[in-house]
């Protein structure tokens, strides 16, 4: 039944014009990001500066950067517009038991796969920011991997929101809203809680409850799964560095940077299949 | 068998469908009609396998729909909306339902063949959905519908969306497949050319069934709940005995010479009224049942 499903959304997807605008779009702009670092590293070297790789190192973050971004803001289009005029279509799923998984997974599986297939389509851009910057090939085998998986964390969440029916506008917000809570959202409350553990704390430190529940709360961030990424590309763990340093965290030791980000990865794996599973046994609630 | 054994369905809350009991035999063609489009919709939804009711049970011959197991295999739904994926030949999408009914793969082509040729549509095997006209979509749902050979089609509006040829050729369809053995309940308006076809029906009122029966007997009963208006230019007093004397007469308003009385007698007994009336001396013009609210009750 999944082949079923897949054929037919391979089918529409394949057919519609959105696919080859959106790869289109997102390449245009990242050769124009390219072509933009390029002239500007020829232009100072020719007028003596030293051609550092770090100029091109910025440039493989930026446009990688970008490529992740690009999937939070999208995916939320993304999934409307393939659930678009599918409104009624539970009334078919839930008259055949066992349907829905194969409905469900087959959205998650289209909006991975065009993900991956954007990225694909951008290898040519994205290999040459890597080989200027000196970097090794793993690393775009890294940047491969952050984006399947924040592509299935943010997917997940997307399906899950427009599962449980009701407008697509609705949905579509809910799906924004989400994506704010677990990012930002937990970043403000952890800094709040923080806020308020230090003016009540006499010594001035905070307090080891607080220190564990910032860490156990960021497992659930995707940014912590970028912040791996970015720490892996730049050989520091870069801003999440500093902000757990804020929680009294020892950021230093190689056991922390090695696993935490591993686990933080496992967990966002994990919050997708969560999302699946809260897909298929709330689908269209809401009727 | 289709039985509906004391059903209960709510929607946010809200009770739509309230103590439903109804009992179609195999073979039947029977119409959901009345205005309380929600609670028709979602009769059909429960029968199903879509929506469980909160409260009572539905069976399908010997077999409980809940919890769905294999009933929906023997039950054909066709949604009021059409859905449709626009990028997909009709063929491929035929292919889709029969892949999802675990229909075997090289039945399918044949079944797609058979089903749009028994629709005459064979020439839209390969043409894209979205470039179908509108009014032929009814006909591909339809098609969707019994693609895996159901013993029952319960059918939400399908002449909607139908101008006059193609609803006789929708109804010559139906009527082919009911001469198959394949029983029909059908959520729809009554107009002329149904009602020849249609052998009982259920009026959906506030979620109940207000009345039921022959489409004949079904409209008798609900003129006779309907008011009768008369005006009575001279003999008010002796017009008024005349009702308090008649059994069948149940409520009268008065309002100067316009008289509207609620009255349960049929034909024969409103004739028989009526001279009563002109016997008592009374002097009477414009004497006439309503049929405002009767159009309203059948024509949703």
């Amino acid at each position: 039944m999944l082949n079923a499903m897949l054929r037919v959304e391979f089918l529409r997807e394949g057919r519609s014009i959105r696919l080859p605008i959106l790869i289109i779009f997102i390449n245009s702009i990242l050769a124009f990001m390219t072509i933009l670092f390029i002239f500007f590293n020829n232009e100072s070297t020719q007028v003596g500066y030293y051609a550092g790789r770090s100029t091109f190192l910025a440039q493989f973050l930026i446009i990688s950067t970008f490529q992740i971004a690009i999937i939070f803001l999208l995916m939320p289009f993304f999934v409307s517009s393939i659930e678009e005029n599918e409104e009624s279509i539970s009334d078919h799923l839930l008259m055949i038991p066992g349907i829905v998984k194969y409905y469900v997974a087959s959205k998650v599986y289209i909006s991975v796969a065009t993900s991956l297939l954007v990225f694909v389509s951008s290898l040519p851009i994205i290999s040459l920011s890597c080989i200027y910057s000196g970097l090794s090939l793993m690393k775009m085998v890294r940047l491969f991997g952050t984006i399947f998986l924040l592509s299935f964390w943010s997917s997940s969440i997307a399906v899950f929101f427009y599962s449980l029916g009701g407008k697509v506008f609705f949905s579509f917000i809910r799906t924004i809203f989400a994506y704010f809570m677990f990012s930002f959202g937990i970043i403000l409350l952890l800094e709040i809680i923080r806020a308020a553990d230090l003016s009540i704390s006499s010594s001035g430190e905070i307090s080891a409850a607080v220190r564990n529940l910032s860490m156990a709360l960021n497992l659930l961030n995707p940014l912590t799964v970028y912040a791996g990424y970015y720490g892996n590309v730049v050989g520091n763990t870069g801003y999440l560095s500093s902000y757990f340093g804020n929680y009294g965290v020892d950021v230093t030791g190689t056991t922390f940077s090695f696993l935490y980000y591993k686990l933080a990865a496992v967990f966002c794996g994990m919050t997708g299949v969560a999302f699946l599973y809260m897909s298929v046994r709330f689908f269209r609630r809401e009727k | 068998m289709l039985k509906f054994q004391n059903v209960s369905i709510y929607q946010k809350k809200r009770k739509i469908v309230d103590n439903l009991n109804l009992e179609l035999s195999d073979g039947v063609i029977f119409g959901l009609v009345g205005s309380d489009e929600i609670a028709k919709t979602a009769i059909l939804r429960a029968a199903a396998g879509c929506q469980a009711p909160e409260k009572g049970r539905i069976f399908l011959g010997e077999q409980s729909v809940y919890p769905v197991k294999d009933t929906f295999l023997h039950t054909g739904y066709m949604t009021k909306n059409h859905v449709f994926y626009d990028q997909l030949s009709v063929e491929e999408y035929y292919e889709l339902f029969l892949a999802l009914y675990k229909v075997n793969g090289r039945y399918r082509k044949r079944r797609v063949k058979e089903v749009l040729n028994l629709l005459e549509m064979e020439q839209f095997s390969d043409t894209l959905l979205g470039e179908i006209p509108e009014e032929y979509k009814p006909f591909l749902a339809l098609g969707k519908t019994i693609l895996h050979e159901p013993s029952w089609l319960l059918l939400d509006h399908p002449f909607q969306e139908l101008n006059m040829s193609l609803r006789k050729r929708m109804l010559d369809v139906l009527d082919m497949l009911w001469e198959q053995g394949i029983s029909l309940v059908l959520s729809t308006e009554i107009f002329p050319e149904i009602t020849p076809i249609m052998e009982n029906i259920a009026v959906i009122e506030n979620g109940q069934i207000v009345s039921s029966g022959t489409i004949e007997s079904v409209y008798e009963k609900a003129l006779r709940e309907n008011p009768i208006r008369m005006r009575i230019l001279d003999g008010m007093e002796a017009a008024l005995q005349v009702f308090r004397q008649n059994d069948l007469v149940y409520r009268v308003t008065v309002d100067h010479e316009r008289v509207m009385i609620l009255f349960s007698g049929g034909d024969k007994e409103e004739a028989e009224l009526l001279s009563d009336l002109i016997k008592a001396g009374t002097l009477i013009q414009n004497f006439q049942r309503e049929t405002m609210n009767l159009d309203q009750m059948i024509w949703g």
